[in-house]
């Protein structure tokens, strides 16, 4: 005969049991990661009395995750997508921040120095105006310093950034292979602890969040982890392995990273890694930091050299040819080499280079002027003699005046035009007492709006430009990032409907599960009184 | 929520700054507009100051010439007198006395300096004086021809000097036997005292002629400064309105529209409110409030 006592005892443990599922899932409603576990009931089997099946009552079959591959795989990677915008984000907000503000930007530094150049044109014998001049230009300089080293200080802290996620992400491979190993002690993913499975997702939504992974799960309930879906890309975590990750980073090229991945002993580099934050952090330094760094160099430069180029084909105002007023080996340094040389405001460079005079006996009607200056650093200092037998010549040598009336001495060309007459002559010198001469430093000041750069643009243009850029890449993230949060949220939305636990629903299976402990009860109840009656007759 | 509080926190900082931009990151691209018309602004500025600078010196030279003027006037006046058959030799001998003098005061003049100390008919060698005169009394011009050309604009130049050897011009003189030689300014008004002082009228006549001729060189010197000093003053209205056309431009794209900004603020109070209010009631909705 069937037990009713038994049947009783059965369900009541089973009741209890559910309740307590239940109970654990009310009071981990608000723990991270926790994923609602589900007790399932199953029928025990019946007992055959003749020809009669007797159900033998039910017992608890398994405590399972409510759980759904797909969902927590979606989730994955929608939150490296996400994660991947958030570094974008901020590291381009803050070189724009510092590149384009109005004061502390190259902008403002350029417009003082070109505009003190200008002033000084007006009146290039004042002291007071040179020493203005050299002032801005230090201003420049420090400013060109100044930004490559805000830029950086963005580099290093990028550097510290990849080095710290990959040291998580190392740890985290850590952890996930102490799991994987306690999975593996159990052969069926079904008969896994909840709180241990629980555990491995976790660990695997942190790895996401740091970079791409892709998830290959054992029956056991174990994970391999991979960086890319393709075989023979680093793995992160195997059955049996876990991987060191670290960083080598190249000062010389700054932006730039490899990731070492170091699955069998030896340190590999591996480009797999995308996606997540330490992705987002890569695309930062390659596509922003080392264009702009080189950008910003690129005008270093260019400012430097064509600012020096002025500078050296001039007179200053004790009437010797100036040198460089700025490093000339910006090219080599960049923007951080960027310094001023000169700090003795008679050295600034304000007068044209040569004085060219016609004897004042000159009877024909010839001009000798000079151009551009070719090369060199020559102090010229010769007399011009034209006669009508020999033609011009410079102390005795004959020289070739080509059919343009043009011809170069000591690196300048110069230009003659007019017919000369015989005898005449010209003497050519340094621009000496020429304190009011500014013809080179106007040239200095209209390089303001002169397209210098190599793409043809002047620097400031070329300077907002780069700034633009950089914004523009920071608004595309910002918008990425929009829609992302949309698809993460859909995400996260999607797992909480399957494994979140919902007060409502674990009200009604209390009240349910509740209902049939108590019922179960009464059979125990039933069962004794039915006992009694039995015993009781007499 | 969180997203509503951060947005309400951006209107608020624009509000408080007045600026559409609290940071150049909010928009890039406005903000590389607002640098450029920033830097176009500031330029203007720098054109205004060396105008401001153009101008004293060609003030300057407008009260050399002036006087310069004034003094040749005299001269010639004196010459036409001399001319005068009826004069004794003691009475010109007192015009050569006055000439002299007069002629030491152009010196004077065509050493002027500006307010910088310098010295404005010298071409551009204006830490020397223009013209210097040796121990014979010879006045020989020591600066150079350069003419300083400084930008007042984007796109217009102005002369801030002319050379003294322009001003104070040497005349051509034809001798007897028709060569032509250049005699300076002040030689010329030199020789006319001496031939006051020797009687020679032939000289008187010619000097007469040259002080004549220099009037007129000085007479063109002044029309040409007259036509900077126009520029300088039309330059100067130019940027006025050039300056005020860019200040326009930066107010449009830096300064905040209160009225727009003042709504939307209120706009975003108002959903944060509702979000908040939906959160209030939607968290009460459990079952266990009714299970007794």
């Amino acid at each position: 005969m069937v037990d009713i006592l038994n049947i009783g005892a059965g369900a009541t443990q089973l009741y209890r049991s559910a309740l307590s599922t239940v109970s654990n899932n009310i009071a981990n409603m608000n723990t991270d990661g926790y994923t609602r576990q589900v007790s399932a009931s199953a029928e025990n089997t019946p007992i055959q009395m003749g020809g009669v099946f007797f159900g033998d009552g039910a017992r608890l079959a398994s405590i399972t995750r409510a759980f759904s591959e797909f969902n927590e795989s979606n989730l994955r990677n929608s939150s490296s997508d996400l994660a991947n915008q958030d570094p974008m984000i901020k590291y381009t907000d803050r070189v724009v921040d510092i590149m384009g503000s109005k004061t502390a930007g190259l902008n403002s530094a350029l417009d003082t120095f070109f505009n003190s150049a200008r002033d000084l044109s007006s009146d290039p014998g004042s002291t007071t105006l040179r020493n203005g001049y050299l002032r801005d230009a230090d201003g420049l300089a420090v400013r060109f310093r100044e930004l490559a080293g805000q830029l950086t200080s963005v580099e290093e802290e990028t550097q510290t950034s990849i080095n710290s996620q990959l040291t998580s992400l190392t740890s985290l491979g850590k952890q996930l292979l102490a799991v994987n190993q306690l999975l593996e002690k159990n052969h069926s993913g079904n008969q896994q602890a909840p709180a241990l499975l629980d555990q491995r997702d976790n660990i695997l939504r942190d790895m996401a969040e740091i970079t791409k992974i892709h998830v290959k799960q054992n029956t056991s309930g174990s994970v391999e982890v991979r960086l890319d879906s393709q075989t023979g890309t680093p793995v992160v975590v195997e059955a049996l392995r876990s991987t060191e990750f670290s960083a080598t980073f190249d000062a010389t090229k700054p932006g730039q990273a490899e990731i070492l991945a170091n699955v069998y002993g030896t340190a590999n580099p591996t480009a797999s890694v995308i996606g997540g934050s330490l992705g987002g952090l890569i695309n930062f330094r390659t596509q922003i930091l080392a264009p702009t760094l080189a950008s910003l160099n690129g005008l270093a430069e260019v400012v430097a050299t064509e600012v020096n180029a002025l500078q050296t084909t001039a007179v200053d105002a004790g009437g010797i040819r100036g040198t460089n007023l700025f490093n000339a080996d910006v090219a080599t340094t960049g923007a951080a080499g960027f310094t001023l040389l000169q700090t003795d405001a008679s050295k600034v460079a304000a007068a044209g280079l040569l004085k060219i005079l016609p004897n004042a006996g000159n009877t024909g009607s010839a001009k000798l002027d000079y151009s551009q200056i070719a090369s060199g650093t020559a102090t010229p200092n010769f007399t011009l003699s034209f006669t009508t037998a020999a033609g011009y010549s410079i102390g005795g040598a004959a020289v070739a005046v080509d059919a343009d009336g043009g011809f170069i001495h000591e690196g300048i060309n110069y230009a003659v035009t007019g017919t000369p007459a015989n005898g005449d002559t010209f003497t050519v010198g340094l621009n000496t007492n020429a304190a009011g001469d500014n013809r080179n430093i106007r040239l200095v000041a209209q390089l303001q709006t002169k397209e210098v750069t190599a793409d043809g643009r002047t620097v400031s243009d070329s300077y907002v430009d780069m700034v633009n850029v950089v914004g523009a890449a920071s608004t595309l993230a910002k918008i990425s990032q929009d829609a992302l949060q949309v698809v993460y949220d859909q995400a996260v939305m999607e797992k909480d409907k399957i494994s979140g636990v919902s007060l409502d629903q674990e009200a009604a299976d209390l009240i349910r599960f509740q209902q049939a402990f108590q019922a179960a009860a009464q059979i125990i109840q039933t069962s004794n009184k039915m006992f009694d009656s039995i015993i009781g007759i007499r | 929520m969180n997203r509503q509080q951060s947005k309400i926190a951006e209107m608020q900082a624009k509000l408080a700054s007045g600026n559409q931009l609290v940071k150049p990151s909010d928009d890039a691209e406005k903000s590389g507009i607002i640098q450029r018309l920033t830097s176009a602004l500031s330029r203007q500025d720098s054109f205004e100051a060396g105008l401001d600078r153009a101008q004293s010196r060609l003030l300057a030279e407008q009260s050399a010439l002036m006087s310069s003027e004034n003094i040749l006037q005299r001269i010639r006046e004196l010459a036409v007198r001399a001319g005068n058959d009826s004069l004794s030799v003691a009475d010109k001998t007192v015009i050569a006395g006055e000439v002299s003098s007069l002629r030491d005061e152009l010196f004077a003049l065509a050493n002027s300096q500006d307010v910088n100390g310098n010295y404005v008919f010298a071409g551009s060698a204006v830490q020397s004086a223009a013209f210097v005169a040796a121990a014979d009394g010879t006045i020989t011009y020591q600066g150079d021809k350069n003419l300083s050309l400084v930008d007042v604009s984007d796109y217009r130049t102005l002369v801030i000097n002319r050379p003294g050897d322009e001003v104070f011009k040497p005349v051509a003189r034809t001798d007897g036997a028709g060569d032509t030689t250049s005699i300076g300014f002040f030689a010329a008004i030199d020789d006319f005292a001496d031939a006051l002082i020797a009687d020679n009228d032939v000289d008187i006549s010619r000097g007469l002629t040259e002080v004549s001729s220099i009037t007129e060189s000085m007479g063109i010197a002044i029309a040409d400064l007259g036509n900077r000093m126009n520029t300088v003053d039309s330059q100067r209205d130019v940027l006025a309105d050039t300056k005020l056309r860019y200040q326009e431009l930066l107010s449009n794209a830096e300064d905040l529209d209160y009225a727009t900004a003042v709504t939307q603020l209120s706009a975003e109070l108002l959903s944060l409110e509702a979000a908040q209010a939906s959160f209030a009631k939607i968290s009460q909705l459990n079952l266990f409030n009714y299970l007794r």
